[in-house]
């Protein structure tokens, strides 16, 4: 009896494990394969939209893989992890889109992974580019150009522009920067990149110096939302609070809240949400019916002032929760 | 009055901090030369709260670096510090933030020194997987956002005691001031400083003397690590915004201050002083350059050179210099 009761424990066993594995096999595997790790708040979009995914397509599972700091090495060797799990989908930030090619390249021709770049394209022309689907995403270039050119627009030509770049290393803030820069020079205002830090201390005396060499700038443009509450800080300290404008970046609850305050002149959105919901179901189009993206999806640059803030402050809220936002405001 | 100045002029060479002042006057003339406005208020105001930030890592530093070890996990524990204060803060009020975070910093310094002198752990290796560890508090606390003091401290009595300005000139400086004195005395004139300097020397000498060489390196990372914290604590005072990034890159520019104060890297030598002056020195040659119109996407790499060339006249400069006023 005894031998009957473990026989058909064991029998049991083995069918619930070859029933769950065979479900197991049932599924797509999709994975993100981003720069925007822990320290970016934006990988929140991406961690709220993939359970709303998962329970839309219960047919999918998606993993969200990020390197603790924003490392193109160390998300090349992601990359390859996840490449080595021969998974049904990829959805890759190209931070260093050479550096990937030759991986994704052979993922994509060889294993036939299907990829869609998110966030951040490769910018070669196509047929050199990494040939993925498509891009879904926003253009860094383009953020510059847009909040420059709807300054203008609104306020007038400024005198002179500073573009605060707290992150020197990062393309997509160099190329927000090259956007502004050729908004202005359009309109032959000079505009110039001021190389800073994450580190507050050291911006904020940089910064400090930059805008006593320079007192005739009006405008200063900054790339990072963490960095517009230092900006404020210094011109709190230089007496100037008010008599120069900030343009700021990103639907983040402190630039949304500083529009309100008055604080910021304009921020923007790249459509996050869509940066993220949007790369799934595309492959999962792709994977299960052959629908095959014919162009990149531009999901941004919007631009964000008074008139349509509110709408964004409901939006940012329902992602992240009420109280979280304000908890999150640096004003 | 010859003999009187060469000998004033021998004493000053004679110090460990000797390089780091003539560094100092030297890049003061340059920028002056340069660009006048450097020596303006509100641009020293800036450049000396930036040091004393730094300074105050810097001060900690010189001890660990005095007892002959180093602290890397200062930088994140700045950050972590400032972060908790924020959070404990507007739950539980600013002194309970204050007391409870300069105890988290305590317990990170004693961790430190039980991972180096129970455990054994290479000092490098120790304080950098300490830092990674705090660095992973953070980016876990914040998800990457910015965390802000609550509105209404931001002006409260006890928060101005550390970011109150004077003319545009801020409180903290003094704070640094007070704290790189009574650190200097400490090391130069306690047996806890002798103590610090002895195991910094010779660990197996100093124990011939009767000091223990682990107890004396653990309260070295402890001290090192409440300054870090204490420093954490006022950037969020005055910033009142926390950001996941916040101290990244402190622990190296703690050390460079450390070095081009006259703190030896193998240990048993270090000044406070210096250390303080060294973070000053950092900070008036990232702003002198961009007063001198360096260029700004650049002007980086030209700090670095600086740095060297501070580094090299401290060797080189100093020992030439003493020896013809000689």
């Amino acid at each position: 009896m005894k031998r009957l009761v473990i026989g058909i424990l064991v029998i049991g066993s083995l069918a619930l494990m070859a029933i769950s594995g065979f479900a197991e096999e049932e599924k797509l595997h999709f994975y993100f394969v981003s720069h925007m790790g822990p320290a970016d708040p934006n990988s929140n979009w991406f961690t709220t939209a993939i359970p709303r995914f998962e329970a839309r397509y219960p047919d999918v599972e998606v993993e969200y893989v990020t390197p603790p700091k924003p490392n193109p090495q160390s998300q090349l060797e992601q990359l390859r992890t996840v490449i080595a799990k021969d998974p049904d989908g990829l959805m890759v930030s190209m931070t260093a889109p050479e550096m990937f090619d030759p991986v994704l390249r052979d993922a994509i021709e060889n294993k036939g992974i299907p990829v869609i770049a998110f966030n951040i394209r490769d910018p070669r022309p196509e047929g050199e580019r990494i040939p993925y689907l498509t891009y879904v995403g926003g253009d860094e270039y383009l953020t510059g150009l847009r909040l420059g050119q709807a300054y203008i627009a609104r306020w007038g030509k400024p005198t002179k522009v500073v573009c605060a770049l707290f992150n020197p290393g990062h393309v997509g803030l160099v190329a927000r920067c090259k956007g502004m820069t050729d908004a202005m020079t359009a309109v032959d205002v000079p505009c110039d990149t001021l190389a800073l830090s994450p580190e507050a201390g050291n911006s904020i005396s940089i910064l400090t110096s930059y805008l006593q060499r320079n007192p005739d700038v009006d405008v200063i443009f900054s790339t990072t939302t963490f960095g517009e509450p230092w900006i404020v800080q210094v011109l709190k300290n230089l007496g100037k609070e008010g008599s120069v404008d900030i343009i700021g970046v990103d639907a983040s609850p402190t630039s949304l809240e500083g529009i309100k305050l008055g604080i910021i002149k304009l921020t923007h959105s790249q459509g996050f949400y869509l940066q993220a919901y949007l790369p799934m179901t595309l492959l999962y189009m792709y994977v299960n019916y052959g629908l095959a993206p014919v162009g990149d999806v531009l999901t941004g640059p919007i631009v964000i002032d008074e008139t349509n803030v509110d709408k964004f402050i409901s939006m940012v809220k329902s992602v992240f929760g009420e109280d979280t936002y304000e908890e999150l405001v640096a004003w | 009055m010859l003999r009187l100045v060469r000998h004033g002029f021998s004493r000053l060479l004679g110090r460990t901090e000797a390089g780091v002042v003539v560094s100092l006057v030297f890049i003061a003339l340059a920028f002056l030369i340069g660009n006048p406005r450097f020596f303006s208020p509100t641009n020293l105001q800036a450049i000396l709260l930036n040091a004393a930030w730094v300074g105050i890592i810097a001060i900690g530093q010189s001890l660990a670096l005095g007892a002959g070890v180093m602290d890397l996990s200062v930088s994140s524990l700045y950050g972590l510090s400032a972060l908790v204060f924020v959070i404990l803060s507007n739950d539980l009020g600013l002194y309970a933030g204050f007391v409870l975070t300069l105890m988290m910093a305590l317990a990170f310094g004693l961790m430190n020194g039980v991972l180096v002198t129970k455990l054994r752990i290479n000092p490098l290796i120790a304080t950098l997987g300490t830092q990674y560890f705090a660095r992973g508090l953070i980016y876990l606390i914040t998800h990457g956002f910015l965390r802000s003091l609550a509105v209404p401290l931001r002006d409260a009595i006890f928060v101005r005691i550390f970011t109150a300005t004077l003319n545009g000139w801020n409180v903290l400086v003094l704070w640094m001031i007070g704290l790189v004195i009574a650190f200097h005395l400490m090391v130069f004139r306690t047996k806890l400083g002798q103590d610090f300097l002895a195991v910094g020397s010779d660990p197996e000498t100093s124990l011939s003397r009767g000091i223990l060489p682990e107890p004396t390196i653990v309260k070295a990372l402890v001290l090192t690590s409440l300054l870090a914290g204490f420093s954490g604590i006022t950037a969020a005072m005055e910033l009142v915004s926390v950001s996941a990034d916040m101290g990244q890159g402190l622990e190296l520019q703690s050390i460079a201050a450390c070095v081009l104060g006259g703190c030896s890297l193998s240990g048993g030598i270090t000044s406070p002083i210096g250390a303080g002056l060294g973070a000053i020195f950092l900070s008036a040659l990232y702003s002198g350059m961009i007063m001198l119109g360096a260029p700004p996407y650049s002007f980086i790499g030209v700090v670095g050179v600086a740095l060297v060339a501070g580094v090299a006249l401290n060797r080189y400069l100093i020992p030439w210099l003493r020896k013809f006023v000689q």
